[in-house]
């Protein structure tokens, strides 16, 4: 069940609203509130998980290909918006609060905005543009540059 | 770098549209009325 939300964000942008508001609203009319809890509960912890995982500068690794770039962004944001449509729904953000991995999912969630080692190693090392600022490992070097 | 911003600004107008739901929501009830969860209170007790 969980896969086929995914399904759902990888369709088109013209049926994937409509699609998610009939699920979501038989989800609400059938499911018994322990029952939707469970699965919100299963739902929101791998969506977070998997938005926690998304790389930020996957720009970098497809720079002379936009369209790989674009729908990857695509997809990305898909993936946050389902959460934002969900949340939307008293029921579901009533389940969420109440689910024993609410604190994990915002760690996950809030952690989308911190780049990975990798990203942070091809940021400060890109072509000859090079950065210093505190926060970023190996930059120590060029802090007198700047 | 530029096309970089406006990726990360996406996410992030995204992500800061959820923080507002939990921030700003109005009190939720359980089936029967009595539970009330207020979704803020939550989101600060996380923080």
């Amino acid at each position: 069940m969980v896969q086929f939300f995914f399904e759902i964000v990888n369709m088109p942008p013209a049926y994937k609203e409509r699609i998610l508001d009939l699920v979501l609203n038989s989800m609400e009319a059938h499911f018994a509130p322990e029952d939707l809890s469970r699965f919100v509960g299963a739902l929101l912890s791998a969506t977070c998980r998997k938005i926690g995982r998304l790389p930020v500068l996957v720009i970098n690794e497809f720079k002379n290909q936009k369209r790989t770039y674009e729908s990857k962004r695509d997809y990305a944001l898909g993936i946050i918006r389902v959460v934002e449509v969900l949340i939307d729904r008293n029921a579901i953000l009533y389940a969420w609060l109440r689910s024993t991995s609410f604190s994990t999912d915002m760690d996950w969630l809030y952690s989308l905005c911190m780049p990975s080692r990798d990203e942070i190693d091809s940021l400060v090392s890109q072509g000859t543009k090079k950065f210093y600022h505190p926060a970023l490992p190996g930059s120590e070097t060029l802090r007198f540059t700047y | 770098m530029e096309l970089l911003g406006s990726c990360v600004d996406q996410q992030q107008q995204a992500l800061s549209k959820i923080t507002d739901t939990l921030l700003n929501g109005r009190p939720l009830y359980s089936e029967d009325g009595t539970d009330p969860l207020v979704p803020r209170k939550h989101f600060l007790r996380y923080l």
